[in-house]
């Protein structure tokens, strides 16, 4: 990975694409190619072998999911590309197939973030490094559904979570949170604790939380 | 939408003038002229005229039927028959009636038996016919020969005072009287077989009303012909009387007989008319004709419901009548037996025919229309399905994109001018620009939730459920993995359970809620939600499930809310899955405008 983090845009909106495309030159990303349906962007990505790829959801020629069936293949085709989905909703059925087969180099971010420039480009950085990035809006929903012992947890518990679901590292959550590293390394243990994650290494435990979240997401 | 339930008139002629007179001079005569008998023999007086008053009275009843009128007149007929009888007796030789009487005192042999050869048809058949004038020949044309001669078999004829017969007749006399005897006899037992053979020939209701008469006839002209016999043999036994008494007591019971066959005939008249109504009604051919050849007693009756241009009689004899429709449209012909056919019941079987098909026509034309409308409503449904959709798509890809762009290029502001002044008010710009877009996501997804489009009930109910407050257990049919349903069908049901989801969260009070939808037969989706709360609910009208009860309808369907069992509320809504499917590719075809 160069230090300008490099992308690939795809959106069938010229104008939100031209828009994100200057946001992220702005914040300094470099915008590679910009593409507006999947065999572009299949194709801009072999080309042009990216940090990561931007993709839209909802895409032609139907207008449903292709953005999510476009994401799984370039995992699949180019592991070393990260892949952050835009979505205009929270779908959490949607979420649950981009996540389903494994959380590594995957994101998916409401198009609202773009607000949020910062967050943004993080969550691209992560998902190029190979971690994942989850929008507040789908954590907020799946703790709130409960179930798979989330119940157990405390509400500050429940906050470490989301975040941590959301793919921030102990001390992303410390600056989040406005607390100390130790306590929320604490709240960590306890969390993996409550939801059976004891045997497994660290990232591969923050990787299961997430998916504990996910795993009965109805399909 | 109106149904004929006028059969036509079937009785209620009046009874001519002159058979009112003829009935009262029959009696009158009848009575007057057998005076002289009476002392001797009132009992057998009484009876002659009970029998011709009861023979009058049902004639002039006959007149009031749809009984062909020939047989009323043969009616007043027999009773007038009877009169030649009494002009027969010793009373009347002084004025010379008794050779008129004494010749025609048998006349009422042919009146009866062609009364009951005919009745009730219009005429008689020709081998019939021949019985009836084979009597006028054998018991009063030979007669004639009787009184004009003389022999040693005495002949019960009073002559008049100075009658002269023929000189040397002795066997013409008596070959007469005993040819005369032997003919009726045997035309008499011919004229019974006949009739007992009516009764074994038909069937149904046709034989139910002719057996009275055929069965009376035949026993009175058998004991009229046994009674021929007897006098033939001129035996002195004590019981020699008895057939001429069976003979008349039968022929007493012919008019209560015809009245009979009127009463049988009138009861199954109704019960005829239903048949050829509800015959014509299910537009079965064959037992239309049945049923018309039953109520016409025409065996021969030909129902043809697709006349050729230009039809004709079969052949000679027959008669076509059209039966049109109330717009004068022609719907049947019907062939029937000229000389069988009686006018009036035929009438009024054209009656209940167009009355039969117009009904059915109607029903049909009914049913038409209410299938049109059930369509037309499933496509309005359909239609509004489409809409929303197609409306969600607009602004997905038109103004929500386009205040993303916004948000993005406000975002970029947002780093460009740190520290600037103009920083707090692109802040609060970016923050009403937050709001905005979930106020409007939130809009769009109540139009048509994106997840109903691309995942179908299994991906869209499940996200529902997931934003209830209310914690919401759902059983999804494993069939809708595999299959997709109308769209109309798929958005009305995510609606219903949207609408009672939220009503389950705001009123009931529950502690959890079930959805659970199946598919039942192929044919039908069958959906429930059910809570554990307070109960009580109802679809008010004007409320949210009222509204959403009318799609349920409109697309054929039903939904009911009520009390579910163990307290809580259940809403249950079927709806058929044969509704109009949006044809493929009609969709994206609105959406990509």
């Amino acid at each position: 990975m160069s230090e300008r983090l490099q992308v690939v845009l795809a959106d069938d909106s010229v104008l939100f694409r031209r828009g994100l495309a200057e946001l992220l030159g702005d914040a300094g990303v470099e915008v590679l190619a910009q593409v507006g349906d999947v065999p572009r962007l299949m194709s801009a990505v072999d080309a042009l072998t990216p940090d990561a790829a931007v993709v839209d959801v909802r895409m032609p020629p139907e207008h449903t999911d292709e953005g999510i069936r476009a994401a799984l293949a370039l995992r699949k085709l180019h592991p070393s590309v990260g892949v952050l989905v835009l979505s205009t909703y929270v779908e959490t059925d949607w979420v649950a197939r981009l996540l389903g087969a494994g959380t590594d180099g995957l994101g998916y971010l409401l198009k609202d973030r773009v607000d949020d420039v910062q967050s943004l480009v993080d969550a691209l950085r992560r998902v190029a490094r190979g971690g994942t990035a989850l929008d507040q809006e789908v954590v907020v929903r799946l703790v709130r559904r409960g179930g798979h012992g989330l119940e157990r947890l405390s509400g500050r518990q429940r906050d470490v979570l989301t975040l941590m679901a959301q793919g921030l590292s102990n001390s992303g959550i410390a600056r989040r949170l406005n607390i100390n590293e130790r306590t929320i390394e604490t709240h960590v243990t306890a969390i993996f604790t409550q939801l059976d994650l004891d045997h497994h290494d660290d990232v591969n435990r923050r990787v299961l939380a997430v998916l504990t979240l996910l795993r009965d997401t109805p399909r | 939408m109106r149904f004929r339930h006028d059969t036509g008139d079937m009785i209620g002629r009046g009874v001519p003038r002159g058979a009112i007179a003829c009935g009262v001079l029959v009696i009158v005569a009848k009575v007057t002229l057998s005076l002289p008998r009476l002392p001797a023999q009132p009992a057998l007086v009484a009876i002659t005229w009970a029998v011709v008053c009861s023979f009058v009275a049902v004639g002039l009843v006959l007149f009031r039927t749809s009984v062909p009128s020939v047989n009323a007149w043969g009616c007043l007929l027999a009773a007038a028959a009877t009169i030649p009888g009494d002009l027969a007796e010793p009373a009347y030789a002084g004025v010379g009636l008794t050779t008129v009487g004494y010749t025609f005192e048998q006349v009422y042999l042919p009146a009866t038996v062609a009364l009951a050869l005919r009745f009730p048809d219009r005429r008689l058949t020709w081998s019939r016919r021949l019985l009836v004038w084979g009597l006028w020949a054998s018991a009063i044309g030979l007669r004639a020969v009787v009184i004009l001669t003389s022999g040693p078999l005495p002949s019960g004829f009073h002559a008049p005072p100075g009658w002269r017969t023929l000189p040397a007749s002795a066997f013409a006399h008596d070959g007469a009287m005993r040819l005369s005897l032997v003919a009726t006899a045997l035309v008499l037992a011919a004229a019974a077989g006949v009739l007992a053979a009516e009764v074994l020939r038909n069937r149904g209701v046709r034989r139910e009303s002719r057996m009275p008469i055929a069965v009376i006839g035949s026993i009175a002209a058998l004991a009229a012909a046994v009674e021929q016999t007897v006098r033939l043999s001129a035996t002195t036994s004590p019981y020699s009387w008895a057939p001429a008494m069976v003979r008349d007591l039968a022929a007493t019971a012919i008019p209560v007989a015809l009245l009979g066959y009127l009463l049988r005939r009138r009861a199954a008249g109704a019960t005829i008319a239903a048949r050829v109504v509800a015959a014509a009604q299910r537009g079965d051919t064959a037992q239309l004709q049945q049923a018309l050849r039953d109520a016409l007693s025409d065996p021969t009756l030909v129902v043809d419901t697709h006349p050729q241009p230009g039809y004709a009689p079969t052949r000679p004899g027959r008669r076509l009548r059209e039966v049109l429709g109330d717009e004068g449209t022609l719907l049947c012909v019907l062939d029937v037996d000229e000389r069988s056919s009686d006018d009036e019941l035929l009438e009024a079987a054209v009656g209940a025919v167009r009355l039969g098909i117009e009904n059915a026509r109607l029903h049909d034309e009914l049913l038409t229309h209410m299938e049109e409308v059930r369509q037309s409503r499933a496509r309005i449904v359909e239609a509004s399905a489409a809409e929303r959709r197609r409306v969600e798509r607009d602004l997905h890809d038109g103004v929500q994109q386009q205040l993303l762009a916004i948000a993005a290029l406000l975002s970029r502001a947002g780093l460009a001018s740190d520290g600037d002044s103009m920083r707090p008010k692109v802040d609060r710009a970016r923050r009403q620009l937050q709001d905005a877009l979930a106020e409007l996501r939130r809009l769009a997804h109540g139009i048509h939730p994106a997840a109903l489009s691309q995942g179908g009930l299994t991906t869209a109910l499940p996200e529902l459920a997931l934003m209830s407050p209310v914690p919401v257990h759902v059983h999804l049919d494993e069939q809708l993995r595999e299959r997709r349903l109308p769209q109309s069908v798929e958005s009305t049901v995510y609606f219903v359970v949207a609408e009672a989801l939220a009503n389950v969260s705001k009123h009931a009070d529950a502690a959890s809620a079930g959805v659970r939808v199946e598919i039942v037969d192929d044919a039908a989706l069958a959906l429930t939600v059910q809570d554990d709360g307070v109960g009580g609910a109802v679809a008010t009208k004007g409320g949210g499930i009222a509204g959403l009860a009318d799609r349920v309808h409109a697309l054929g369907g039903l939904l009911t809310v009520g009390p579910a069992a163990g307290g809580g509320t259940v809403l249950s809504a079927s709806i058929p899955l044969s509704g109009p499917v949006a044809a493929p590719g009609s969709l994206s075809g609105v959406a990509e405008g």
